[in-house]
């Protein structure tokens, strides 16, 4: 079915729409969040610890997700949209390293590959790798459960805190995107996306109303007894334990021997 | 109930948004407080939650003087609906937001859903039970809203413009299931036929002022001083 184009506001994040995701029931999302949190976290720490001009090795682990999204029956569209949002800035990251770096690195067909272009490509395979492994792990897990694994671990609640916050805040901060755009767009005749003079002033005005509302969004949660004291979960099944060393096994051990 | 002696707000920005403000709100009594768009308002409403710095006088929820200290237990008394719905509702779902509050008071999630249950039928929203907060209407958003508070019952109810944007229908269960409500309650709000319905004496400010205080009756039939107070 051809998908009606819903202009900016419609390609937002959709962080929240990410989370309602987390209601479904799969082994995946049955797994106890502390499982899930830990062999995230070894993943990303991992697939990060790769040497800059590292790519082959990094091959074996689009594996996690490949298995994850199937068995969590989530739509890689889900994940794909919103990883788009995170490689701009991987893409400035590495597109400083093309020009900086020239040294010829490998010979493919006939052409020197510049060791620039080799780290650009290998930032970008990182990129991918772990900013899915944590969207998956917030579509399987949401944001809730996350928080209250997080206080379980003994994680201060003032850092729980900003983890919440953070994630609102960038809910609120797609959302404000999309209705400035919109609005934007309604009132400027010709042009076909923001000009470059209005830029500056779209981009300021939408951090302060970002953080007006995610302030505001803020109060109604305190005035509403949110004091980050959640209840904890119930223990981990011996399931649990074993998919967690199986996962982190395979993961340390693709590590040693790549 | 509450208490407000002396208030004086003024945003960081030296805009001084209400002086020298008086009242009080007796047990299961219900106020109107009405003025023109800038009036103070909603400035009351988020200075009595804490949520502004007094420069200067007092709130006190049954007997609890607000401060950094107490402002937690104030909030647990009072229940606040904000003036735009969008600020009111953060969860993914309205189920979830309905029941933000009451899991946040340690219930167990049997007695969080009755509650749940109960608020939303209430305002004859149980429809929008699993929809999705930021796709309502604004008008479903503002009922989902009010239904986020009630579903905590607090002591007393602060509600900035709870009539705004509702259809008819919706507005009339509104104003049944307040008068239904034990509870004592502010009511911001430009809708002086639900005052009339509603509320048993206004309040009216002015350039963060109270320029008059009375009887709905009194203060509601005189347009000479409904034109004057800028309404
Ligand atoms: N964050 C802020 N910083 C500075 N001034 C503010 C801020 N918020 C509101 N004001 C000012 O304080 C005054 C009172 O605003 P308030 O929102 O309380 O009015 P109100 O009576 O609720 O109006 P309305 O009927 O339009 O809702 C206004 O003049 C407004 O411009
Ligand atoms: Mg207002």
């Amino acid at each position: 079915m051809p998908q009606p184009d819903f202009g900016f506001s419609g390609a937002t994040l959709g962080l929240k729409a990410l989370e309602l995701l987390a209601e479904g029931d799969t082994v995946i999302h049955r797994l106890h969040p502390f499982v899930k949190l830990m062999t995230t976290i070894v993943y990303v720490v991992v697939v990060i610890s790769f040497g800059r001009y590292e790519i082959a090795a990094l091959m074996p682990f689009f594996f996690y997700p490949a298995i994850l999204m199937p068995l969590s029956e989530t739509p890689c569209a889900a994940i794909s949209k919103r990883l788009l949002p995170a490689l701009p800035f991987a893409l400035f990251g590495g597109l400083s390293n093309i020009f900086f770096d020239r040294t010829p690195m490998v010979i493919m067909a006939g052409m020197a590959v510049s060791g620039g272009v080799v780290s650009f490509v290998s930032i970008m395979i990182k990129t991918t790798l772990s900013v899915s492994a944590i969207l998956l792990l917030v579509s399987t897990t949401g944001i809730v459960s996350l928080s209250r694994q997080l206080a379980a671990l003994g994680i201060p609640d003032a850092i729980i805190l900003q983890f919440t916050l953070t994630y609102r805040y960038l809910s609120v901060l797609a959302e404000e995107a999309g209705t400035m755009y919109d609005c934007y767009m309604l009132r400027s005749s010709d042009s076909r996306g923001i000009r470059m003079k209005d830029m500056g002033t779209f981009v300021g005005v939408l951090l302060l109303r970002g953080i007006d509302r995610a302030g505001r969004v803020y109060a109604a949660m305190k005035c509403r007894g949110f004091a980050c004291s959640l209840p904890t979960h119930d223990s981990a099944r011996a399931f649990d334990i074993c998919y967690l060393f199986i996962v982190c096994g395979t993961i340390i051990l693709l590590r040693c021997f790549t | 109930m509450l208490h407000v002696k002396n208030l004086s707000v003024t945003y960081p920005d030296g805009h001084k948004a209400l002086s020298d403000v008086t009242f009080t709100l007796h047990d299961g009594e219900r106020v109107a407080l009405i003025g023109a768009n800038g009036a103070g308002k909603s400035s009351l409403i988020r200075a009595i939650m804490g949520l502004l710095p007094i420069s200067d006088g007092e709130v006190a929820v049954d007997g609890i003087s607000l401060s950094k200290r107490t402002a937690r237990d104030i909030r647990r008394m009072v229940g606040v609906v904000f003036q735009n719905p969008d600020d009111q509702l953060f969860m993914t779902r309205v189920y979830d937001d309905v029941a933000f509050g009451p899991r946040n008071m340690g219930l167990s999630e049997d007695a969080v859903a009755e509650r749940v249950n109960s608020a939303l039928a209430q305002l004859d929203i149980s429809r929008l039970k699993d929809r999705m907060s930021d796709r309502l209407s604004v008008g479903e958003k503002r009922m989902a809203g009010i239904a986020s508070v009630l579903s905590m019952s607090p002591g007393a109810l602060l509600l900035d413009e709870p009539s705004s944007s509702l259809d008819p229908r919706a507005r009339r269960i509104l104003i049944t299931t307040l008068r239904s409500l034990p509870q004592a309650a502010l009511i911001a709000t430009h809708d002086l036929d639900l005052v009339k319905r509603l509320c048993t004496r206004v309040i009216v400010l002015q350039d963060g002022m109270l320029s008059a205080e009375g009887n709905s009756d009194d203060i509601l039939f005189d347009e000479k001083k409904l034109e004057q107070f800028g309404l």
